[in-house]
This record gives structure tokens, C-alpha cells and sequence, in this order.
């Protein structure tokens, strides 16, 4: 029998992105019950995608993306296919945007985010408004956006940290 | 040899570039399926949303266990400012209690008089809430009964307080609860004071706004907004909110349930709709109030409330009398 060292470890990567961001779906969808999230909880997946895409874009294949948006659609009760587009943009835009973002600053990436999101929240109120007819809740979209920006420094850090660790016991770069 | 390794990188970036953009065709394309809404793709959501809710219900404990330890710890901060300001309640809800009695009497007699036949046929089914809406695209909860509690489309929900939302979607063991505040909710009301119909309408926020009010309506802030039964859809009496404010056209409502901390709810389960039978009405318009029927009698008030002897049920006997 003759293993593939190397598509094993990506095959294990995808899988365990996979399982992390079907966690913070989860953990999202569940932040809906604290009342100050009512309707505007912070989008952490979106970070958690934005830095997996990024440092390990191995990981993020684009079939387990839209299965884990189409999961998070049906708890919430939102369009069908809705949040897996909104996946697949981040996505792409770090795709577009990996071989600058993979060696520039925190900062730099952060800011980068926030404009990605800002043109997310864009996409959002086209949707919104083709689907619904009307204009969106503007207040609630922008705590929520506003919030995730908050966090991302946050799960830089963390994500950072633990590719330190990954590294310490024999990870790859 | 560099070349050719340029070429396959160039080929294979082209093949992830249309893989991408074809995945992303096909959410557009599910999108608008779903907002054709086509039975299939419903079913399909039924089923899917059945398979992912015992997750979702798992998950929703820590979090809403963390959230109460943190409420108890702040009411517990609050606990003295909270308790002068119970005191007041307590003395003003005695004064409402004596006065609810006295509506609750009016009100029985009145019925009798009328012959008005209350369609007493709904149960109340508690259900847990399993998930609430974080996205301000849809104001939607999911609940953990279904089918299996004899929960139907269309069936109201709601807490001691007040109307919540209404069923929309119902698996075997789970069901799916359209909110008061969603942009598609559309709830028939009529102001408490008045009597004045009109509908209110969710804004994917907190409040909700009142449309089709006829024009000669007068409207006062804090005036409670209660279901009307139009449409035949959702029970009559229901409270759905409070005008919190009136600028000109627009008014809004603040929704009497706090949908922020719902924990538990009620499903008015209907069994299968009694209607109102028209020869129980006919029957009962017309009869006389019981002869021993002790207590205030408002037998002889008109609309306005003034004392008129009894030639409103004389009338009424006549007319019986001329239609046998």
C-alpha cells in the first residue's frame, strides 16, 4: 500500500477546517440566544474562513465552504445558498489578495479584512433588497459587521499562536 | 521544463477560478429557487433542518447557560433598585386586578347578550427554543415539537405576555417560527382603546410598524395593539405591542415579548377548526338573559354606556318573534 504523505496531510487539514468551521457555525447560530446578539451576532466565521484561506489555503476547499454555509442557512432560517456565497467571496478575495496579504503586517491584514467586509456588507444589502424588496435593517448589519472587524485581531492572534505551536512540535511553515 | 510547469500552474489556476465561480452560480441559483418557493425545495429544507436541529439544540445549552449565569450575577447587582421599583408594580397591577375583574363580568354578560359563541377549541403546547435568529436576514426561531404534537403551518405562538410569531414550517421533531418583527410578517390588529384595525409589520429590527390605519383613527402612545382574528389565521386577543412612537404617518411599535430572551413559548394548537356554527348563533342571538343570573346586569346599556330599559331584548324578541 503506498500513502501520499502529502495529500493525507491536506486531506487532514480540509477535514479539520471543515470540523472547525462547522464549530463556529454552530457557536454563531448559538450566539443568536444572547440577547445583545438579537439579530446582529458577530459573523466569527468569517474570520476563522479569512485566516484558514490565508495561511492554509490547502484547507479551504471550496465544496466543505458551501456545505458548512448551507448548514448554517438552515438553522437560521436564512436563503438557501445565501452565507455559502458570502463564503465563497471571502474565498476568493483572499485568493486574489494571498500573495501580499501572506507577507505583510497584522495591520495591514486587519485592514484588509475590514475592507473585504465592508464590501461584503454591500453584497448583503443587494441581496437583502432584491429578495426582500425593501431596504435592510442598516443599524443591525453595521453592529454586526463593525463587531466581527472587532474580533478578527483576536482570532489573528490565536491562529498565530497555534501555528507557533504547530511549528515548535514539527509542524510545516 | 519551466514552461511546461508554468503552463499547468496557469491551467489549474483557470480550473479553480471556474470551479469557484461556478459554485458560486449555484447559490445564486438555490437563492432564487428558494425564493420561488417551490414545495420540493421546502420539503428538502424540512427534512435537512430535522437532520441539523439535535446539533444545534446541544450547542444552544452551554451558551444559554452562560447567558443566565451572567443575567443572574447583573439582577443580582440590581436586586434592591429592583425591588422598591416591584413594590410599585404590585400596588398599581392590585388597582388593575379590581378593575380586570369588573371587565371580566362586563364582559361574560355582555357575551350572553350578544349570543357571541368564543371558539374555545385551542390548546397551549409548550416547546423549548432551540435556535434564534444572529443574522438580520430572517427573524426566525426553531423550536423542538413538530408534527408530533400536532403542530401545524399557521398555528400561533406565543408567551404569557403576548404573541411571539407564527408557524411556518414543521418537521417530524421540530418546527420553525416565523417572528412578529420578520419583513414578511404581516399581523391583522386593532387598537385596544378603539377598536381602529390595522396591520402591523416586522422591519428584521426590534420594532415593528403599524400600516393601514384609516385615516380618522386617532392613535396615543403606550396604547396596547392586539390581534384582530382577520384572515382567520391567528386567534383574536392576542397582544402583540405598544405605539412607542408617532411621527405623522409613521408609527411604531414596540412588541409586547421581550423576542430577545425567549426561552420558552407556547403553540396555540388548534384542533380541527371549529368555525362558528351559524344555527348556534341563530339560536343563541336571540335568547333572554337567565332569569337567576345574579350580579350587575348590563342588560339595557348602549354603546355608549347609557342606561337603557330593556327595549333592546324586547326589540330583539320581536324581531324573533316576526321571523317565526
Amino acid at each position: 500500500m503506498i500513502f501520499d504523505r502529502k495529500a493525507d496531510q491536506i486531506l487532514f487539514q480540509q477535514v479539520l477546517s471543515f470540523a472547525v468551521l462547522l464549530l463556529c457555525v454552530f457557536i454563531e447560530g448559538g450566539l443568536g440566544l444572547v440577547p445583545s446578539f438579537y439579530g446582529s451576532a458577530p459573523k466569527i466565521t468569517f474570520c476563522i474562513l479569512f485566516l484558514i484561506a490565508l495561511y492554509r489555503p490547502a484547507a479551504a476547499s471550496l465544496y466543505p465552504v458551501m456545505l458548512v454555509g448551507l448548514i448554517f442557512d438552515i438553522i437560521q432560517g436564512n436563503p438557501f445558498g445565501y452565507t455559502s456565497s458570502l463564503y465563497l467571496i471571502i474565498l476568493g478575495v483572499v485568493a486574489w489578495r494571498r500573495q501580499f496579504l501572506i507577507i505583510a503586517d497584522p495591520s495591514v491584514v486587519w485592514s484588509e479584512f475590514i475592507i473585504m467586509l465592508s464590501g461584503l456588507m454591500v453584497y448583503i444589502c443587494t441581496v437583502f433588497l432584491i429578495l426582500q424588496g425593501t431596504w435592510p435593517p442598516f443599524a443591525e448589519i453595521l453592529f454586526q459587521i463593525g463587531f466581527t472587524a472587532l474580533l478578527f485581531p483576536i482570532f489573528n492572534w490565536i491562529m498565530s499562536f497555534t501555528r507557533q505551536v504547530g511549528l515548535y512540535f514539527g509542524g510545516e511553515q | 521544463m519551466a514552461r511546461a510547469q508554468g503552463d499547468r500552474k496557469r491551467g489549474r489556476r483557470k480550473n479553480s477560478v471556474a470551479s469557484h465561480a461556478l459554485i458560486f452560480f449555484i447559490c445564486i441559483c438555490l437563492m432564487t429557487l428558494g425564493k420561488a418557493d417551490i414545495t420540493a425545495m421546502n420539503s428538502v429544507r424540512t427534512v435537512l433542518t430535522g437532520l441539523v436541529m439535535p446539533i444545534a439544540d446541544v450547542v444552544s445549552v452551554p451558551i444559554r447557560a452562560v447567558t443566565s449565569m451572567v443575567e443572574s450575577a447583573q439582577a443580582a447587582a440590581k436586586l434592591r433598585e429592583e425591588n422598591l421599583k416591584l413594590r410599585e408594580d404590585v400596588k398599581r397591577l392590585s388597582r388593575w386586578r379590581l378593575q380586570a375583574e369588573l371587565l371580566q363580568s362586563e364582559n361574560r354578560q355582555l357575551r350572553s347578550v350578544s349570543g357571541v359563541i368564543a371558539p374555545d377549541a385551542t390548546m397551549a403546547v409548550s416547546a423549548r427554543v432551540v435556535a434564534i435568529n444572529a443574522d438580520s436576514f430572517a427573524h426566525v426561531v426553531m423550536i423542538n415539537i413538530g408534527r408530533d404534537k400536532g403542530i401545524r403551518r399557521g398555528h400561533a405562538v406565543t408567551t404569557t405576555d403576548g404573541l411571539v410569531g407564527m408557524i411556518i414550517d414543521v418537521g417530524a421533531r421540530h418546527s420553525q417560527v416565523l417572528l412578529i418583527t420578520d419583513i414578511n410578517a404581516m399581523i391583522p390588529v386593532i387598537l385596544s382603546s378603539s377598536s381602529w384595525p390595522a396591520t402591523t409589520i416586522g422591519q428584521n429590527s426590534g420594532n415593528l410598524k403599524l400600516r393601514f390605519l384609516p385615516t380618522e383613527a386617532t392613535v396615543e402612545r403606550d396604547e396596547l395593539v392586539q390581534t384582530s382574528g382577520h384572515g382567520g389565521v391567528l386567534p383574536a386577543g392576542i397582544p402583540v405591542g405598544r405605539i412607542s412612537a408617532i411621527n405623522g404617518d409613521r408609527i411604531t411599535i414596540e412588541p409586547i415579548v421581550d423576542l430577545k430572551r425567549l426561552s420558552f413559548v407556547s403553540v396555540l394548537v388548534t384542533q380541527d377548526d371549529p368555525g362558528f356554527s351559524t344555527q348556534d348563533l341563530m339560536n343563541q342571538a336571540y335568547s333572554p338573559l337567565p332569569e337567576n343570573q345574579d350580579g350587575f346586569s348590563l342588560q339595557g346599556l348602549n354603546a355608549l354606556g347609557q342606561r337603557e330599559d330593556s327595549d333592546v331584548l324586547e326589540g330583539d324578541q320581536n324581531q324573533n318573534g316576526n321571523a317565526q
